[in-house]
């Protein structure tokens, strides 16, 4: 399995303000990825620029071997990377089944979505998640653990081969935190490379074999979940200077 | 495999029909038409029939003007607050197509909306950076450059200047739609039903939903690999092809085009008007709109306050936006809904 | 040739001084708010014409006069903000029709009232006369009005930077949350931030138009879409942009006033090559940030 995600030197700054500093990972197909650090870290900005929402001031992204450094979004999406966001956004008057029709008719979604009809293949999605009992209601009066569900329903709808998962888990109760669970192990058993971030780690670092951990828009750690917590930077940024905790 | 399903989908249309004039908006449509339709032959009396038919034809070509703004910013989420330039621009190429070059009416009308989706392009692109009000100020600023330049004494050789393009001489097959307003009434509620038919059905559409989606979340459109530049700019194409229509209809109804008259503001702010009245989501809520305020209009001038009625129009679209933002035609619809399934005891 | 270079410099400074106070007050509101106030141009046009009305009743009262059209004006921008714009704030769509409704309404009004006829409220002017400077005479009005629309944004700059007032303004544009979070009721900013917008308009117009013309009610819409063009040009939200921006865009119509053939004419167009020319080059504009500074 080659590498799906090469993220090389990766640079944004926003005025004086640096939130990602010279930042490389690579990811390979099939895997299932965390991306920790503390708030403020810049993990949302690195999944803006793989995403195309924002330009990178400097560095490249490269995904399946195509340069796509500061495409706009939708290309992006329709060479195969989809993404959900922190704060939860749907298509807020229309129903659940046509917030989902919407993607599988992009260019992507559609050469799937045309053998079936979108109509049928949004259901099938709604389906998977859950959701299919509501398809007929707009999102407005949905609970929260719903919406992120509907978030996912989204991104697959554009048939998606890596997928971003924008803090996935925040909110959420804990009956619908291992609901989420179930479905994003799910999909990454039908083959989607997951790349998460998280803040909350219990539930992220039991769930991934593999983290890669950055604080301050540099690169701290890569690894699996167990060496990586270990690692005293990264102690450091979430917890301060060790004395006060002692 | 696609030829058949078309062939399937024109055999179903008229069970599709049946079902539809069942629903109560079904049937309160085909009621309105039916109305329409029979309106002109109600009374002997001819002056006075054809007194009304003018209105009536004017509300139509309204309806139409403020459907294609619905469209735009209702539907698509492209708040337009220059509609005028396209139901200008339509009316003049028409007017001048008709006065100078000699075009036959059935040729002129579509190029004047051709024209208006011309200017469509041009306003659409550059405007497609801009959301919300900066796209509502951007797209006033473009009407009042386009007023300016029309009324700009020295482009009055080519533009027209203040006094615009007046053609009322000629027999009626060049010049008007109809010497006899009995037709012309037909002609423009034919092309209304037409209109409506297609922008209906472009809303239902996939293609529409892909529109609203771009209203609802232009990010979340963009995340769902929707190009969302290209469909804002159909959007635009479309919505500014049936204000060229009408305006190319308002041009041969008043037989002469002028800057203040076919460009100024009070026309944009007519569409928003009357399709914030019907509200801003409904196609056919324009339509009832633009009847709503012509015959208001019309009253108000019988009164005597002519010099209010825009006054009075303004303080109504704000009293609609700030207490009722679906429109009041919604509620009262709705009222009556309940009211016709204790009718049918339901 | 001298004469005219004179004539474009003065003029373009005075157009930069009238642009800046209004687009300043209109720039605040969305930088505050995030929102756009389309009547602001009509409370320019409408200050103009009460000074008018007022004038026929009272002809000596002039201060008086001043006074009340002012108060009057900024009144009616803070029951904008009570009546139309804080209960439709969160529809984007709903602030924009609303405010373009109250613009339309009030040009109505003036136009029933006074008609499109241009007058003049030369009454108003304080220091008559003109002043010749190598051979280009200059309105001693409107050198009086460059110099207080100076000392007023300067005071602004102070207000904005040194009072409680106008840290919660700044505060309030940056993050409304946490604004909130710090007992700031932004609520309550806003309004203030509507009710001197209002006001920086009003006094413009006190001070600039008795010197002008008024041209009819429908040059509120001019107003507003000059004041667009400046905002866009400087950067939205930005307030030194928008000084800037008024400046620029005062001497570039002055030059095409002045240098360019049938100059007045195209001198209206001004406004709209720059905003097109912005979003095609730089969107942001100049400044442009997402807080004020």
């Amino acid at each position: 399995m080659g590498v799906i995600l090469e993220v090389k030197n990766l640079t944004k700054k926003f005025g004086g303000l640096t939130a990602v500093n010279d930042f490389s990972f690579e990811i390979k197909r099939g895997d299932f990825v965390g991306l920790i650090g503390p708030n403020g870290a810049g993990k949302t900005t690195v999944f803006n620029l793989i995403s195309g929402f924002e330009k990178p001031s400097s560095g490249k992204i490269r995904f399946d071997g195509i340069d796509i450094t500061g495409m706009r979004p939708y290309k992006i999406v329709n060479y195969g990377i989809a993404r959900t966001f922190q704060l939860v956004r749907s298509f807020k008057f229309l129903t659940l089944l046509d917030n989902v029709i919407v993607p599988c008719l992009s260019k992507r979604g559609k050469e799937v979505s045309k053998k079936v009809g979108a109509e049928e293949y949004a259901s099938s999605i709604l389906a998977s998640v859950g959701l299919v009992d509501k398809a007929r209601i707009p999102p407005i009066i949905l609970p929260h653990g719903d919406l992120r569900k509907l978030q996912i329903a989204k991104a697959l709808g554009t048939n998606p081969e890596l997928l971003l998962l924008d803090e996935p888990y925040s909110g959420l109760t804990h009956e619908e935190s291992a609901v989420l669970t179930e479905l994003i192990k799910k999909l990454h058993d039908d083959g989607v490379t997951i790349f998460m971030t998280g803040h909350v780690l219990r539930e992220l670092m039991t769930l991934v074999p593999r983290v890669i951990a950055m604080h301050q828009g540099k690169f701290i750690a890569d690894g699996p979940p167990k060496e990586v917590a270990n690692n005293k930077i990264l102690l450091e940024a979430y917890l301060g200077k060790g004395d006060e905790y002692a | 495999m696609k030829k058949g399903l078309v062939k399937e989908k024109i055999r179903n249309i008229p069970t599709y029909l049946k079902s539809w004039a069942k629903t109560f908006s079904g049937s309160l449509t085909v009621f309105l038409l039916i109305i329409l339709t029979l309106f002109p032959f109600l009374s002997q009396n001819e002056s006075f029939i054809n007194y009304f038919l003018r209105h009536f034809t004017l509300a139509m070509i309204f309806s139409i003007f403020a459907a294609s703004w619905d469209f735009l910013t209702g539907i698509s989420g492209q708040i337009s607050f220059g509609h005028a330039i396209f139901f200008g621009i339509a009316g003049y190429l028409c007017a001048y197509l008709i006065a100078f070059q000699g075009f036959p009416i059935w040729l002129a009308i579509p190029a004047g909306a051709l024209g208006a989706v011309g200017f469509g392009l041009i306003i659409g692109i550059p405007c497609l950076r801009l959301r919300g009000p900066y796209l509502a100020l951007g797209t006033l600023a473009f009407s009042l450059i386009l007023l300016k330049l029309f009324l700009l004494g020295s482009l009055s050789n080519i533009l027209f200047g203040s006094e615009g393009i007046s053609y009322n001489t000629g027999p009626y097959p060049l010049t008007r739609l109809s010497s006899n307003a009995l037709i012309e009434y037909f002609i423009v509620f034919i092309t209304l039903i037409i209109s409506f038919i297609i922008i209906f059905q472009i809303v239902k559409s996939k293609f529409g939903t892909i529109l609203k989606s771009i209203r609802d979340d232009e990010t979340g459109a963009d995340a769902s690999g929707i190009n969302t530049t290209r469909y804002k700019v159909y959007a635009f194409m479309i919505s500014s092809f049936f204000a060229g229509i009408a305006g190319c209809f308002y041009a041969l109804y008043n037989t002469s085009v002028n800057p203040v008259g076919n460009f100024g503001t009070v026309i944009s702010f007519f569409a928003i008007l009357m399709a914030s009245l019907g509200g801003l989501t409904t196609i056919s809520g324009s339509s009832l709109g633009a009847f709503f305020f012509i015959f208001l209009e019309y009253i108000l001038i019988e009164m005597g306050v002519d010099a209010y009625v825009q006054l009075i129009f303004a303080i109504i679209l704000i009293l609609v936006v700030r207490f009722a933002e679906h429109g009041i035609l919604r509620p009262i619809i709705e009222h009556l809904k309940d009211f016709w399934d204790v009718l049918l005891g339901r | 040739m001298f004469q005219e270079i004179i004539n474009m410099l003065f003029n373009g400074t005075l157009n930069g001084a009238v642009l800046s106070l209004i687009a300043l007050g209109y720039s605040l509101v969305y930088g505050v708010g995030h929102i756009m106030n389309l009547a602001h141009g009509a409370y320019f046009m409408l200050t103009g014409y009460l000074l008018l009305w007022a004038y026929h009743f009272f002809p000596g009262q002039i201060l008086i006069n001043v006074i009340f059209a002012v108060v009057i004006t900024t009144i009616i921008g803070g029951l904008t903000y009570i009546l139309l714009i804080k209960p439709v704030k969160d529809s984007a769509v709903g602030v924009v029709l609303i405010t373009f409704a109250l613009a339309f309404a009030l040009e109505q009004y003036v136009l029933i009232i006074s008609g499109t006829t241009s007058a003049t409220i030369s009454g108003y002017v304080i220091f008559k006369g003109t002043t010749d400077f190598l051979g280009y005479s200059m309105l001693n009005q409107y050198v009086f009005y460059i110099i207080i629309s100076l000392i007023i944004v300067s005071l602004f700059a102070l207000f904005i930077n040194k009072s409680k007032l106008g840290k919660s303004i700044r505060a309030v544009s940056q993050d409304s949350e946490a604004a909130t979070l710090m007992g700031i009721n932004s609520d309550r900013v806003l309004f203030y931030t509507v009710l001197i917008s209002a006001f920086l308009a009003a006094i413009a117009a006190s001070l600039y138009l008795p010197g002008a013309a008024l041209n009819g009610p429908a040059m509120g819409w001019e107003y507003l879409t000059s004041s667009f063009a400046v905002v866009i040009l400087g950067g939205m939200g930005s307030l030194v942009g928008s000084i800037v921006g008024a400046y620029i865009v005062g001497y570039i119509t002055s030059f095409t006033n002045v240098f360019v053939p049938n100059g007045p004419a195209w001198a209206h167009i001004v406004p709209i090559i720059v905003i097109l020319l912005v979003l095609i080059i730089r969107p942001q504009g100049l400044f442009g940030k997402k807080e004020l500074q």
